[in-house]
């Protein structure tokens, strides 16, 4: 009972600030799991953006990129997301997005990562990786928020993710 | 109220705001790529460059517009209906809108967006539901986008406003001024049609690409096509893009409907549902309200659903009407406000079958019951729409009344959506 109501008191505190980082873990087989997906199918993504070379990227580095892109997140929202593997919705999770438009999701509580990628679309075509837009320049980190403000907005007219609810940097659709 | 309304009312805030940073940037001198702040939209320390605020402002502003339009068909509103605010905005972001995409201090915005558009192609191809989704809507949106440079000026809210229109205000320049103006004009033309030109060279090539894009969607899996499939009827339902609304705008078939998979297969035949009222003698106008209203929901349901059909028409703001999805004003609707007139055609519409729920089949066959006592001699088709079909309980509670109606020459058609629920079928009911 008191830790739900700790949970709880934590989830709406939370409506307009960031999280306390090192209280978010990462449960150590699902790490390993997504860090693997990142360096395998999504193989040179990572390492472009943090400039790792020669790559793979590290599961430190990995671990380490998930919380940065918490603490330098300009966007949060809460939401519930189609699984295509399952082919039906996730629990509501809180999903945190930087300049780079790096997404972590976590649970709805913020106490363990769920997953940490990046998204594929905002920066230009992503399936090769050769199409990643690099400038780091403010107008350009200014251009990508509007992007990713009207892909949001279509994946919840879409239902794409649904039960949305916008804290920081994306409206309310 | 409506979903629909809601929306409305949530992205009116977001464009007043983005209009705020617009009418800045507008006024501001420098060249497209320059770097600009839009505290309203981004806050106050975030950097922007001018051509992608426009575009932004552009994009937001023509689907808050399409909903606007297509709200006031669909739910049969009149634009008093929205606030007088909204119809201020709307006039002012078109103002906007006319000023970016025919000023000349924004010739090259073509250019650029088209230089983005480049950028944003690649020989890969989406690797899951929701890529392709978004490629597809992305593809939607700068298609629609192209088009935003020919769009008819909106109105002016207030109808006293003075506006003068080219020729009075050419008429109180002197003969000097007025040649030099005129010359002014051309020279505005060319630079129009020139502009003009460009956006239409655009939207051929994404024309192009969303032929290739259809044509890659088709050799993906029948899991992918099925959840994309599900996301484009929500977007739809979303943004009202439905056929006979798209269909009355463009000549072409409406843009999404091209991705949609096997939706003429899944289309119920409402001929079948027709012959249900062979027998019974209608004057040919009122056989033809039936034929459009049957036709109608068999196309809304396909395309949206039930469950958003059935929220749609009852809703507080639904008020009927030839482009809603009952496709006719000339009816009766259950459930629905006030007691009006006495039609030919009643139109109920149920969702569960709980017995305490207002939406429930119990408490709407009771409604339909009432409305044939009050209508007895007028009403001749009835067209029950519901969710659930409990055959026992309709034996037990509703067979022999309506039976008793039957006998006096009211036809009655029950259709019940399926699994999903953009599927309707004939439910056979021997009076």
């Amino acid at each position: 009972m008191k830790r739900q109501a700790r949970q709880s008191r934590h989830s709406s505190a939370m409506a307009a600030t960031k999280p306390l980082v090192r209280y978010i873990r990462w449960n150590q087989s699902n790490l390993e799991f997504h860090h693997n997906k990142r360096t395998t199918v999504d193989a040179g993504c990572f390492e472009e953006l943090l400039g790792i070379d020669p790559p793979p990227m590290s599961i430190d580095q990995y671990r380490q990129r998930s919380l940065e892109t918490v603490v330098n997140s300009w966007a949060e929202y809460e939401a519930v997301g189609w699984n295509p593997r399952k082919r039906g919705y996730n629990e509501n999770r809180a999903f945190y997005v930087d300049d780079d438009l790096v997404t972590s999701i976590t649970n709805i509580e913020r106490r363990e990562f769920v997953t940490c990628f990046h998204e594929a679309h905002e920066c230009g075509k992503h399936f090769d990786h050769r199409y990643h837009d690099n400038d780091r320049s403010e107008a350009a980190i200014g251009n990508r928020r509007l992007k990713y403000i009207r892909d949001f907005k279509a994946k919840v007219k879409g239902k794409a993710i649904k039960k949305c609810k916008a804290l920081r940097g994306v409206p309310n659709v | 109220m409506s979903e629909t309304l809601n929306a409305l009312r949530r992205q009116s805030k977001e464009l007043s705001n983005l209009l705020k940073d617009i009418q800045v940037a507008i006024r501001d001198s420098n060249s497209l790529i320059a770097e600009i702040t839009a505290p309203h939209t981004l806050g106050p320390d975030v950097k922007v460059q001018k051509w992608a605020l426009l575009e932004h402002f552009l994009i937001t502003y023509m689907e808050w517009n399409q909903l606007y339009s297509r709200y006031l068909e669909y739910f049969g509103q009149s634009d008093s209906h929205f606030p007088k605010s909204w119809r201020n905005l709307r006039f002012n972001c078109d103002q906007s809108r006319i000023a970016i995409l025919t000023g000349a201090a924004f010739e090259e915005l073509p250019d650029i967006i088209n230089e983005q558009l480049q950028k944003n192609e690649g020989p890969g191809e989406p690797s899951d539901p929701i890529e392709w989704f978004h490629e597809i809507i992305q593809n939607g949106v700068s298609r629609r986008f192209t088009d935003l440079h020919s769009w008819e000026p909106v109105k002016p809210p207030q109808p006293k406003t003075k506006n003068l229109n080219q020729s009075s205000y050419l008429s109180v320049l002197p003969k000097k001024e007025k040649v030099k103006r005129a010359l002014e004009i051309l020279d505005e033309s060319d630079l129009r049609y020139a502009i003009a030109e460009k956006w239409r060279g655009i939207g051929r090539e994404l024309d192009n690409h969303k032929q290739l894009l259809h044509t890659k969607f088709n050799d993906t899996d029948n899991n992918t096509q099925a959840d994309v499939d599900l996301f484009l009827r929500n977007y739809r339902h979303a943004t009202l893009s439905v056929s006979w609304l798209e269909q009355s705008k463009q000549n072409n078939s409406p843009r999404l409907f091209m991705f949609d998979r096997g939706s003429e297969s899944r289309m119920p035949i409402y001929g079948d549902f027709l012959r249900r009222i062979e027998n019974v003698e209608l004057p040919s106008d009122q056989y033809q309200v039936v034929q459009q209203v049957l036709n109608r929901i068999t196309n809304a349901i396909c395309e949206i659903g039930y469950g958003n059909f059935a929220k749609d028409i009852t809703a507080q703001d639904f008020k009927g009407g030839s482009q809603s999805p009952l496709g006719s004003d000339a009816i009766n609707l259950i459930p629905g406000e006030g007691t009006g007139m006495c039609c030919p055609t009643l139109v109920a519409v149920s969702q569960g079958s709980s017995k305490r729920s207002k939406l429930g089949f119990h408490k709407i066959m009771q409604q339909v019951k009432i409305h044939l006592t009050n209508c007895v001699g007028t009403t001749r088709v009835v067209i029950v729409l519901c969710d659930s079909w409990d055959a026992s309980s309709f034996m037990d509670e509703h067979f022999h009344e309506l039976q008793a109606h039957h006998n006096k020459g009211v036809e009655f058609i029950f259709l019940a959506s399926g699994a999903p629920d953009t599927s309707l079928s004939l439910v056979n009911i021997s009076f």
